[in-house]
C-alpha cells in the first residue's frame, strides 16, 4: 500500500516497496526515483533523535554523500508535524561487505574479483571513515553489515542515523555497538548508551574490517588458544589484546588459525600498522588513523603484480613469488585462475635448455693443498731425554761389568747373572716415563691439527666442490622428467575427474549452502566470525572433528552445525549426465600449465647456476684457501714434531 | 481414529542388575484441523550409557511436542526432510541437556524409530535396531530393513555424531491401518529374521483386540500388554527391555 509524505522541502513523495525492515524502522522505495530511497521509523523518534536527524540533514556536503547514505532531507507524514524519517542515497545493486570478504561468497558469486580488488575496497571503506572523522562524526556501530561496496569497488557506509554525529557544539552519541567489533578499551563496557565514542574507536573496527578483506575473511583474534582457559569467546580475546598475527603472538597465549594466509602478505610497514590497531599501543590512542590507512592502502595498491596464472593472482610486489600459488601447493583456493592456456607444450625450447645444461661438464673438485707453505722443522727432542746412544753405552758397561764378575768370582754365578738381568731391565726402561709422557702431547696436538683441518676440508667439499653442482643437476634431472610427464598427467588427471565426479559433484553442491544464510540457532555473528577465521563458510566445510575442535564450540553448538550439513547432504542427488564439465577439465589444464611454467623457470635458472658454478666458486675458494693452508701447515708441523720421537 | 497401546517393560536382566527399564515408547493420536494424525515413537537407551534411560525419554518427549508443533502448521509434507527434522529436534533436546548437567551426549545414547500417518500417507523412520511393523489393508510388512552397525551386535544411536547419516527414512502412500513399533528387545519374537518378514500371529493377536476392545474396557489394555511383556513366555526368548507400540486404524 502506498504511502504519501512531504519532505523538509516541502516535495511530495509516494513511498512504495518496504526494501528492507530493521528493528527501528523500515527502508521503502521511493516511487519515481532509482537513486534514493525513504527510512520510515516505525515509532516517531524522540525529540534528540528528531533533532539529530535535522542537524544531519543541515550538514550533508558531497564529500559525505560521496561515501555515505547520509540522511539528505527530511520525511515528514502528509498530515502531521512530525519528522518520521528521511530520504538517503539507495545501496542496491551493490554488495555487503561481508559477501567481498568471504572466500566463499566470493569465488561463488563474484570469482573475477583478486586481491586487487580487495586492496582498493579497503581503501576506499578506509577513505569513508577518513571523511566521517574528518567531518568530526563517530561510526561508533562498526560492523560487517554497515559497509556495502560496488563492483568498481565504491564502498557505501550505511545506517548512518545511528553514528555518533557532532554539530554547532552538540553531540549525539551512537548507542549501540557490536562486540567482535568493539576495541579491547571498550569491552568493558555494560551499555554504549553513554558511551563517547572516539575516531580511535572506530579505528579499530576499520582495522578489523580491512583485515577481513586482505586476509580471507579471517578475524585477527581469531586464533588457536595456546593455554587453558583462552580463546573461549572472540571478545575475550580483543579484551585482552590476543591478536592471533602479532609477532609476539605466542607470549599473547595465541596462534593464527591452521591455513591462515601469512601476515607477509603486506608489506612490513602495513603488518606494523595492524600490530599498532590490535595491542596495547592502540588501546592507548594510537591506532593508525583513517588517514593512514587511505596512504599506506594507496601505497600497496600501486605496487601490486601478477603471476603467471594472471591477472586473479595479484600481491603486493614486494613479495618474491605468488603467495596464492604457494596457498594452492596446500590446497587452499582464495582465488580460482580462470582463463587458463590450452595444453600445446613449448617442448622446443625447454629441450634445448636441457641441451645446454647437458653440455656443461661436471667440474672436478678443486685441488687441496698439496704442501706446506712454510718450512717444517720438527720440534727437538726435549733435552731431559735419555740419549738413544746413552742407553747403548750402559748396556755394554753392564756386560762388561758382568763378565769381569763372572770371570773373578765364578762361584756365585747365579748371583751375577741376577744382578745382571735386574741392570738390563733397570736400564731398559731408563727414561720411557718422560719419553712416553712427551709422545702423548704430541699426538693429542697432531690429532687436534687433523681434525681441523679435516673439518675445514668437509666445509670446503661442501661449499665449494662439485656436490653443490651434481645436486643441482639431479634436482634438473627429475624436474625434467616431471615436465616431460606433464602431457601424460594432463590425461590421466582429466580421465580420473570421472571417477571422483560424484564427490566433486556433492561438494559442489555443498558449497551452495552458505552458513551465513541458515540462519542456525545459536549461530550468531559473533561465531560466524570465528568459523570464518578458520576457513568455514559453507556446508561443505563443516565436519564434526574440526568444528568441535573449535574454541567456543562444545557438542551444542557442532551438533547443530553438523545435522545441518547432513540434512542439506540428504537433498543432494547425484546427476550422471552432470558429467565433467569443460569448466572441470579447465582447471586440471591451468593446474598443470601453472606447474608447467614453474618448471621451465627453474629449468631456465638451473642453466644459469651451473654455468655460472665455475665462477661463483673461484670467489669462494679464494675464501677458503687462506684458512684451509693454514690448517695444512699446521697439519704438516704437528706430523713432524710427532714423528721424530 | 486409532486404538492405540504401548508399553514399556524391564528385561530379567536389568531387573537383576539395578531396577532401570532404558526402553521409552509413546503414541498419540492427534488431528491438524480436522485431519487425523497418528504418531508412535519407541527409544531403546543403550546398556553401556549410564544416562540411557534419560536419553530414550527426552528423544521421545522431544518427538511428542515436535508433532505437537507440526499439528499448528497449515501444511506440510510427509518427506524425508521432515522426518531429518524431527530427528534433529530429538538430537538438539538431548544435547542440550547433555551440556546443561556437564555430560557428553553419548551418556544418553538410544536408539529412536518414528512413525507418522494420515490419509495423506505413512512416514517410518529410525536409526538403529528396533522395527516398523504395518499394514496399511493388503499385508503386514516391515516398514524399514534391520539395521545394524558394521559389527554384529552393534548398532547405530541417535545421539552418534553422524546419526543424521544412519536415519533410515520410508514413505508409504497410504494410511496405516495397523502399524506396530518396537524396540529389539522383541524383534526376535516380532519378525522372522531370515526373511524380514512380521510373525503374523505375533501381531495379529494384538491387533485383533485392539479392533474389537469395547471403550468400557480400553483401561485394561497397557496393563494386559506389560503382563504379555513380562510373562515367561517373552522372557523365555529374552532378557533385554522391550518397548511396545502398537495401533488400529477403527472407522
Amino acid at each position: 500500500m502506498p504511502i504519501e509524505v512531504v519532505t523538509g522541502k516541502g516535495q511530495s513523495l509516494t513511498l512504495g516497496r518496504e526494501l528492507g525492515r530493521g528493528g527501528e524502522g523500515s527502508v521503502f522505495e521511493i516511487v519515481g526515483s532509482k537513486s534514493h530511497v525513504a527510512k520510515v521509523y516505525h515509532q516517531i523518534p524522540d525529540a534528540a533523535k528528531q533533532n539529530k536527524l535535522v542537524e544531519m540533514t543541515r550538514g550533508v556536503d558531497d564529500r559525505l554523500l560521496r561515501y555515505t547514505a547520509w540522511p539528505q532531507d527530511l520525511v515528514f507524514a502528509k498530515n502531521g508535524g512530525h519528522i518520521i524519517g528521511f530520504v538517503m542515497g539507495s545501496a542496491s545493486g551493490l554488495t555487503p561487505l561481508h559477501e567481498i570478504y568471504s572466500p566463499a561468497h566470493r569465488k561463488q558469486e563474484h570469482p573475477d574479483w583478486g586481491w586487487d580488488f580487495l586492496v582498493f575496497v579497503a581503501r576506499n571503506l578506509a577513505a569513508a571513515f577518513a571523511v566521517l572523522h574528518n567531518h568530526g562524526h563517530v561510526l561508533g556501530d562498526v560492523n560487517q553489515g554497515n559497509a556495502f561496496a560496488g563492483g568498481d569497488s565504491r564502498v557505501v557506509l550505511i545506517d548512518c542515523d545511528s553514528y555518533q554525529t557532532s554539530a554547532g557544539g552538540r553531540t549525539h552519541l551512537c548507542e549501540v555497538g557490536v562486540p567482535h567489533y568493539t576495541p579491547p578499551e571498550l569491552q568493558t563496557l555494560k551499555s554504549f548508551a553513554s558511551a563517547h565514542r572516539t575516531p580511535n574507536h572506530d579505528n579499530f573496527g576499520l582495522a578489523v574490517l580491512i583485515f577481513h578483506l586482505l586476509f580471507g575473511g579471517r578475524h585477527p583474534f581469531a586464533g588457536v588458544p595456546l593455554a587453558n582457559g583462552v580463546g573461549d569467546t572472540l571478545e575475550d580475546n580483543i579484551r585482552h589484546h590476543r591478536y592471533a598475527y602479532a609477532s609476539n603472538a605466542s607470549a599473547r597465549q595465541i596462534a593464527p588459525p591452521p591455513n591462515s594466509i601469512p601476515m607477509s602478505l603486506v608489506p612490513s610497514a602495513m603488518r606494523e600498522m595492524f600490530e599498532r590497531a590490535f595491542t596495547e599501543v592502540g588501546s592507548q590512542g594510537n591506532r593508525p588513523s583513517a588517514k593512514e590507512w587511505v596512504d599506506a592502502l594507496d601505497q600497496l595498491r600501486r605496487n601490486l603484480k601478477q603471476c603467471s596464472k594472471g591477472p586473479i593472482h595479484q600481491f603486493s610486489a614486494h613479495l618474491q613469488s605468488c603467495p596464492w600459488c604457494s596457498l594452492e601447493q596446500q590446497s587452499i583456493v582464495y582465488f580460482i585462475a580462470l582463463g587458463a592456456v590450452g595444453s600445446n607444450f613449448a617442448l622446443i625450447s625447454i629441450q634445448d635448455v636441457w641441451n645446454a645444461i647437458n653440455q656443461i661438464p661436471v667440474p672436478p673438485d678443486p685441488a687441496l693443498p698439496l704442501k706446506p707453505t712454510i718450512e717444517i722443522k720438527a720440534k727437538p727432542r726435549p733435552s731431559s731425554l735419555v740419549l738413544p746412544g746413552a742407553k747403548v753405552l750402559g748396556y755394554m758397561v753392564l756386560a762388561v761389568v758382568v763378565v769381569g764378575a763372572l770371570m773373578v768370582a765364578p762361584k756365585v754365578a747365579a748371583l751375577w747373572i741376577m744382578l745382571g738381568i735386574g741392570g738390563w731391565a733397570g736400564l731398559a726402561n731408563w727414561g720411557d716415563d718422560a719419553l712416553r709422557t712427551e709422545r702423548r702431547a704430541r699426538l693429542t696436538v697432531k690429532q687436534a691439527a687433523d681434525g681441523q683441518y679435516n673439518t675445514l676440508v668437509a666445509q670446503f667439499r661442501r661449499e665449494c666442490g662439485s656436490d653443490a653442482f651434481v645436486a643441482k643437476l639431479k634436482e634438473l634431472t627429475s624436474l625434467k622428467s616431471e615436465f616431460d610427464g606433464l602431457p601424460q598427467r594432463e590425461t590421466q588427471e582429466i580421465q580420473k575427474l570421472q571417477s571422483t565426479n560424484e564427490a566433486r559433484q556433492k561438494a559442489r553442491y555443498l558449497e551452495r549452502f552458505f552458513i551465513d544464510k541458515a540462519g542456525l540457532p545459536g549461530i550468531g555473528p559473533v561465531k560466524l566470525a570465528s568459523l570464518r577465521s578458520f576457513g568455514i563458510e559453507t556446508a561443505a566445510d563443516v565436519e564434526w572433528n574440526r568444528i568441535i575442535r573449535l574454541k567456543g564450540f562444545g557438542e551444542v553448538l557442532t551438533r547443530t552445525l553438523v545435522d545441518w550439513r547432513k540434512q542439506q547432504e540428504r537433498g543432494f542427488k547425484y546427476n550422471p549426465a552432470l558429467g565433467v564439465t569443460e569448466n572441470d577439465r579447465r582447471n586440471v589444464r591451468a593446474t598443470i600449465h601453472g606447474r608447467k611454467i614453474e618448471i621451465e623457470a627453474k629449468l631456465k635458472a638451473g642453466l644459469q647456476y651451473l654455468r655460472r658454478f665455475n665462477e661463483t666458486r673461484r670467489q669462494s675458494i679464494a675464501n677458503h684457501m687462506p684458512r684451509l693452508q693454514e690448517a695444512f701447515n699446521k697439519k704438516a708441523q704437528a706430523d713432524a714434531d710427532f714423528n721424530v720421537l | 481414529m486409532w486404538e492405540t497401546v504401548s508399553a514399556a517393560v524391564i528385561g530379567t536382566s536389568h531387573r537383576d542388575l539395578n531396577g532401570v527399564c532404558q526402553d521409552r515408547c509413546a503414541v498419540l493420536c492427534t488431528q491438524q484441523g480436522d485431519r487425523q494424525w497418528l504418531a508412535m515413537f519407541v527409544a531403546d537407551g543403550a546398556g553401556s550409557a549410564p544416562m540411557a534411560e534419560v536419553g530414550a525419554e527426552l528423544a521421545v518427549t522431544a518427538a511428542l511436542s515436535f508433532v505437537e508443533s507440526l499439528m499448528g502448521r497449515v501444511e506440510f509434507g510427509l518427506s524425508d526432510n521432515l522426518a531429518v527434522e524431527l530427528v534433529k529436534d530429538v538430537r538438539s533436546s538431548i544435547y542440550l541437556e547433555a551440556s546443561r548437567s556437564g555430560h557428553s551426549a553419548r551418556d544418553y545414547a538410544c536408539t529412536f524409530l518414528g512413525l507418522l500417518s494420515s490419509e495423506l500417507g505413512t512416514l517410518a523412520f529410525q536409526v538403529g535396531d528396533g522395527g516398523i511393523v504395518i499394514d496399511s489393508g493388503d499385508s503386514m510388512f516391515v516398514a524399514i530393513k534391520p539395521m545394524s552397525g558394521i559389527y554384529a551386535n552393534m548398532t547405530h544411536f541417535v545421539t552418534e555424531e553422524d546419526a543424521i547419516d544412519h536415519l533410515v527414512c520410508e514413505f508409504f502412500p497410504n494410511i496405516a491401518q495397523r502399524a506396530a513399533v518396537f524396540s529389539d528387545g522383541i524383534q526376535r519374537l516380532a519378525i522372522n529374521m531370515d526373511s524380514n518378514t512380521p510373525h503374523e500371529p505375533f501381531f495379529s493377536s494384538f491387533f485383533d483386540v485392539l479392533a474389537t476392545i469395547k471403550p468400557e474396557k480400553r483401561n485394561q489394555l497397557q496393563g494386559a500388554l506389560e503382563s504379555f511383556l513380562d510373562s515367561d513366555q517373552v522372557n523365555e526368548r529374552t532378557d533385554d527391555d522391550k518397548a511396545l507400540a502398537l495401533a488400529v486404524l477403527r472407522v
